[in-house]
């Protein structure tokens, strides 16, 4: 008798072991507090807080928003195109959405979400290291800051040597959005993982060690621990469990986002990403066949938020809720000979809400004007950040200096 | 430490811990009178010259068995690392396709991924030869590798046997033993790459991962390379099949199509010329970029602090001059400056195959509990042949091992892993992890300090917190001191 290839409980992953332990009916109920009831600590946040969500590996923003009308995106690819029948109907009738998006079109109907469309920046990189390097940082300079979009606004607005769990990452691929210069972001990676194996040992204080960066920082990582997993043992109280949320490591994560903002964690700015360079689940780099992997990522991306909007909106915390995807670049419009997409530059910005301008924002792409296979952007990113971080956020110091490009429905 | 100086035990200790997964005792005593230069080059000769036997593998007609191939029971069951089938026919000749093989295949056994993984973590536990494993652990991550895209265990044992064959000589050739490779081809997308199926993918993960990397190369070089890749594909070695699936299976061999071929000329750096897959990878491997690139990962890898980028510039001329000589280049980090200044020493944080093998070195293990280790190093973020892509290539190396949750797993499984024990596994569908014929013996410390001077931290821990010596050990390998190197 053949034994299975890879027999199930030998194939573990950071990816699958969310999904696994969220399997688990109950861990041992440790030092939880009633949610709202404890959440009047000082380490509690009602404030507006921004979500990140990194789509990995350059989505291809043209089988998303579908150019339904432009025969140029038909001949460009032969294979790999979105028929018009099969799109979701948008706002004008020229472009339609990627079917597998049903979930997210049903929020955009709601009015609690919205694309902008062609975003990129100047002299785009195709690079998939330097292109999310830009993106996290909202700085096209090389060498880019160490710090984030994010993580220069907590690190300019909260007093975080006062505050703790400002900005965090959760999931086991980065988003360095958040990543902070004074070094008070957080990366959680697995919280059910946290959560099983502190139940099962205590924490011990690090003791000295040698003079340098490492020691500190796996020493920091060590004190971390205790107050990231009262947090996460307080998200337990949280109600995510009631929505239908994907078992996938996208999905959960977000859902842990949803409990920890509904439990008043203190964090304004979470960092999650969807899609991997690892390899249970497909990326959005998809040089081939990249329909089956769009009808994936796009479902559960889809499912997922709206999951988190309905979550939210029963807790009444949607409103002070921006989420916002970003990925490494767009794809090149003529499909290429593995029934994928090569590298290329503008491509789409999802985003969701509860105060936020529904529908789709800027103008679609003029296929007339590709350069090298790519698309010229017709809203700079920079600018929503702008939006994000003067109208949002309200940062007293916003560090971008383009016009705002609103997707906020109030200021 | 200068050139001439005879090393100190402490001196010994950080160079193992770099180039041999850890110090042990009897190792690092060895090393001590011995100057840097004479140091290194003992240590590269235990792996030069070991013998390149492997742990028998398990198959699904064979249940589990792995032992360490110094074990006496492991003996006879031990396989020679030579090539399994001859190397990839160069023939322009249709006729040279495997079509004379049969349509049938013969009843196969294979062996799963998760057993090639804890063949090689057998290996590295206790084999002789560390720094040529760990030569394995740097290309496994300086080119990355999929058990989704290639699903063929067997193909991925392959390459690991093709490794060991090759680490220790050049890095071009290196690299042109990997552009042939079945597991390497099917990784990039090779297998099917025709004159008339044209892909960047190859090319760009060649160019980006292998050899110069992203950014250090103009976008026109990407169609040349990717033209330059066409016309070999991968076949099963021991029946002829279109079948695609039948790659998921059995032995595979490279296959070359003049047909598939693009015979054009293509222009590389420095020439135009009929390159072919071979002759392009030479050529990439030797560019100046390349050159910097290798360089650069290799001092992460081993962990030296090089601000001012002296020792990087001295590596990326030796790699010219000596065409990527691995020897002349480790040798040339081992007696450099840098790596022996007091700001290289305990920097590096130790990654979880690091981490595992090392204690299971110190601890003399011989019987590994290699399921359990096998799914916490996974926990960890290191799955052994799933290295991620993200563009460059590789795990993320230092920090990015640091989270709350995988500190926690770092921090409290492993001794418990190397025990055979009670880690559990955070699911209650599965039964417990244990691998009921691994029954290991770590030794019990005599005490507290006996165990920090087995383990071999970095200075700081109070040997007064270790009150129990029975457990010393596990809260030892507990601490961040631990964690370095």
């Amino acid at each position: 008798m053949n034994a299975p290839e890879e027999p199930p409980m030998t194939r573990v992953t950071r990816r699958t072991v969310l999904g696994w332990t969220a399997l688990v009916p109950a861990l041992p109920n440790l030092l939880i507090q009633p949610a709202r009831a404890a959440g009047t600590s000082a380490q509690s946040y009602d404030g507006n807080i921004v979500v990140s969500v990194r789509m990995m590996g350059g989505n291809d923003g043209l089988n998303t928003v579908v150019p339904i009308r432009d025969d140029r995106y038909y001949k460009a690819r032969p294979t790999i195109a979105i028929a018009a029948r099969e799109t979701l109907t948008l706002a004008g009738g020229d472009v339609g959405l990627h079917p597998s998006l049903a979930a997210f079109h049903d929020l955009m109907n709601d009015g609690d979400a919205g694309i902008v469309q062609t975003i990129g920046y100047p002299k785009s990189s195709r690079s998939h290291l330097r292109a999310t390097q830009i993106w996290e940082t909202g700085v096209l300079s090389d060498p880019a800051p160490d710090a984030g979009w994010l993580g220069r606004y907590v690190d300019g607005e909260c007093n975080c040597t006062q505050e703790r769990l400002t900005a965090l990452q959760l999931g086991a691929s980065p988003n360095r959005s958040v990543a902070t210069h004074s070094r008070t972001d957080r990366a959680i990676g697995s919280p059910a993982l946290l959560l099983e194996l502190n139940a099962q040992h205590s924490l011990d204080a690090a003791s000295s060690g040698p003079d340098n960066e490492a020691f500190r920082q796996l020493r920091d990582s060590q004190s971390a621990l205790a107050e990231t997993t009262r947090q996460v043992q307080r998200a337990r109280k949280g109600s995510g469990s009631r929505f239908a949320y994907p078992q996938t490591e996208f999905g959960q994560a977000l859902r842990w986002t949803a409990d920890m903002i509904e439990t008043e964690c203190p964090t304004r700015a979470y960092a999650l990403s969807i899609g991997s360079f690892e390899n249970d689940a497909p990326s959005f780099d998809t040089h081939v066949d990249q329909l089956p992997k769009h009808q994936l990522l796009y479902a559960e991306l889809a499912e997922s938020l709206h999951a988190f909007a309905r979550h939210l909106g029963s807790t009444k915390d949607f409103r002070r809720v921006l989420l916002m995807t970003f990925s490494d670049f767009g794809r090149q419009l003529p499909e290429n000979r593995t029934r994928g997409t090569e590298h290329g530059d503008a491509s789409v910005l999802f985003y969701a809400g509860g105060r936020v301008r529904p529908g789709l924002q800027g103008r679609m792409p003029d296929l007339s004007t590709v350069s090298d296979g790519g698309l010229g952007y017709n809203v700079d990113f920079r600018a929503v950040y702008k939006d994000v971080q003067t109208h949002w956020l309200r940062a007293v110091s916003p560090d971008l200096s383009l016009e705002p490009f609103p997707i906020l429905r109030e200021a | 430490v200068a050139h001439s100086d005879r090393l100190s035990l402490d001196d010994a200790r950080h160079l193992l811990r770099r180039f041999a997964f850890a110090a042990t005792p009897s190792l690092a005593q060895s090393l001590t009178q011995l100057d840097a230069a004479a140091a290194f080059e003992k240590v590269w000769e235990l792996s030069a010259t070991a013998p390149m036997t492997l742990p028998a593998l398990s198959t699904d007609s064979q249940p589990a068995q792995l032992q360490p191939a110094r074990s006496q029971s492991a003996q006879s069951q031990s396989v020679p690392l030579q090539p399994a089938r001859s190397l990839p026919t160069l023939s322009s000749d249709p006729s040279a396709q495997p079509s004379s093989l049969p349509a049938q295949p013969a009843p196969l056994a294979q062996p799963s991924i998760a057993a090639v993984r804890q063949q090689w973590l057998a290996h590295m536990a206790t084999g002789p030869d560390a720094l040529r494993e760990n030569l394995l652990v740097f290309f496994h991550d300086l080119f990355g590798s999929s058990t989704t895209s290639v699903k063929n265990a067997l193909a991925h044992a392959d390459r690991n046997v093709a490794l060991r064959r090759t680490v220790m000589t050049t890095v071009p050739g290196v690299l042109e033993e990997m552009i042939l490779n079945p597991a390497m081809m099917m990784q990039i997308g090779m297998h099917g790459h025709t004159v008339d199926r044209v892909s960047d993918r190859p090319a760009k993960l060649v160019l980006d991962q292998w050899t110069m990397g992203a950014g250090s190369y103009p976008d026109a070089l990407v169609e040349e390379v990717s033209r330059a890749l066409t016309g070999w594909s991968v076949q099963r070695a021991d029946i002829s099949t279109a079948d695609p699936l039948a790659l998921e299976r059995g032995p595979l061999v490279a296959s070359f199509r003049a047909a598939d071929f693009d015979s054009e000329p293509k222009t590389l750096p420095g020439s135009t010329a009929n390159f072919d897959a071979r002759t392009s990878m030479r050529a990439l491997a030797l560019h100046p970029a390349t050159a910097k690139r290798i360089s650069q990962r290799l001092l992460r890898h081993f962990g030296v602090v090089d601000d001012r980028q002296v020792l990087q510039g001295r590596l990326e001329r030796l790699y010219s001059e000596t065409q990527g000589s691995m020897h002349a280049l480790l040798a040339e980090i081992a007696t450099s400056d840098a790596f022996w200044a007091a700001t290289s020493r305990w920097q590096l944080i130790k990654s979880p195959v690091h981490l595992a093998i090392g204690a299971c070195r110190q601890l003399g293990l011989r019987s590994i509990p290699l399921d359990g280790l096998d799914i916490w190093l996974s926990r960890c973020g290191q799955t052994l042949f799933d290295t991620p892509n993200n563009g460059e290539g590789g795990w993320a190396n230092q920090e990015a091992w640091i989270t709350p949750s995988d500190r926690l797993a770092l921090r409290y499984g492993l001794h418990d892993v190397l025990q055979g024990g009670s880690f559990s596994l955070g699911f209650v569908a599965s039964p417990p992890i244990r691998n009921e014929r691994a029954k290991p013996s770590a030794p019990a410390p005599e005490s507290a300090a006996s165990a920090i001077a087995l383990l071999d931290p970095a200075p700081g821990i109070d040997v007064r917190s270790l009150r129990d010596p029975q457990r010393a050990l596990a809260r030892v390998m507990a601490t961040p001191q631990y964690q370095l190197a």
